[in-house]
């Protein structure tokens, strides 16, 4: 879902950035907008650092009050989530709300003190306030099978 | 007005203009003023290396230059296609900042002009190349800073501002108005 979005370069509209080169970390600050094809994620703060073996920034930590984030799916629907602090792994396709963390599509949603949200699988983990009673929950309906669908599948 | 007046005032301005005088001007061919000078330099060296070391012994930062022209009176040197590189506290390159043409002033202070380059020497940095028109070195305290537009590029990232100011040696910069980042997805 959404996959179209990944081979899109990212743009990141801020006032401010400070580039710290030897940790390979960047700061944006003021009125941060970052948007990749349909994702889009608003934020007074943004830092990007490249993960362990990245050879560019892969992970971004979005802070706001709150940080929003809203992506169009390739079934056109659109989800959209809020928290104080959204942290979206960019090479795991995954994104971790945290703070009042809140997701929703069309009439479903979900809410807690921590939220996973795999874009890849599209599946919500919730847990509230950090204790073991995380919750899975596949809130987007997987489209209805149409016929060509199954036709594909019988004979890909 | 009395002619001795009109003289007095002539003598003024054009002392006026001499102090004030701006070692280039923008001519097509990028040569600076020298023709229409009337100032000539106290010496001139061609393929000078001026190299810095801090009290431990260490090399700071080290400038060379095609041609340099020094005027004792104003206190400046002109610089034709300077080359100024930064060390680390270990002594290490790590940053070679050049440009078309420069001065460097009695206080210490470099002035680069005209397709200003800071490219990062050491490999696999994520900072590999910051572009701008002009830039202001402070050699005491090895800072840098601009009011023009700057792009800083790396190996999947762009990033444009207007304004800039960079401490190499901590290699930290910042953007004063920022404009955009552009990451680009891994193949």
């Amino acid at each position: 879902q959404g996959k179209s979005d990944f081979s899109k370069p990212m743009e990141v509209e801020s006032s401010k950035e400070e580039l710290d080169i030897k940790n390979n970390r960047l700061v944006l600050t003021d009125n941060v907008i970052i948007r990749q094809g349909t994702l889009l994620i608003r934020a007074d703060r943004l830092e990007a650092s490249a993960s362990e073996s990245a050879e560019q920034a892969d992970i971004f930590i979005a802070e706001g009050s709150p940080a929003t984030y809203s992506q169009t799916l390739d079934d056109g629907n659109e989800i959209n989530a809020e928290a104080k602090k959204i942290t979206y792994f960019q090479s795991e396709q995954r994104l971790e709300l945290s703070g009042d963390a809140r997701i929703s599509q069309g009439s479903s949603s979900s809410s807690g003190s921590l939220i996973t949200y795999d874009l890849d699988k599209q599946t919500v983990t919730a847990s509230s306030s950090g204790e073991e009673d995380s919750r899975v929950i596949t809130i987007f309906t997987p489209k209805p099978k149409t016929d060509t669908d199954e036709k594909n599948n019988e004979n890909p | 007005m009395s002619r001795r007046v009109t003289v007095i005032l002539i003598l003024l301005f054009g002392a006026g203009l001499l102090l004030v005088w701006r070692p280039f001007s923008d001519d097509a061919d990028g040569n600076n003023a020298a023709t229409t000078r009337t100032m000539q330099p106290d010496f001139t060296a061609f393929g000078l290396e001026t190299r810095i070391f801090e009290s431990d012994g260490l090399l700071a930062h080290k400038i060379k230059s095609e041609k340099m022209s020094h005027y004792n009176q104003i206190g400046l040197t002109e610089l034709k296609g300077p080359v100024y590189t930064v060390f680390s506290e270990q002594g290490e390159e790590l940053w070679e900042v050049s440009a078309a043409q420069g001065t460097f002033y009695d206080d210490q202070t470099l002035i680069l002009e005209h397709d200003v380059e800071i490219l990062a020497l050491e490999p696999d940095t994520h900072i590999e190349q910051v572009l701008t028109e002009y830039l202001i070195v402070d050699l005491k305290n090895e800072s840098m800073s601009t009011e023009y537009p700057v792009s800083i590029h790396g190996p999947r990232l762009l990033i444009r501002g207007n304004g800039m100011t960079a401490d190499l040696k901590a290699e930290r910069m910042e953007l004063k108005r920022h404009v955009k980042t552009i990451f680009q997805p891994a193949e």
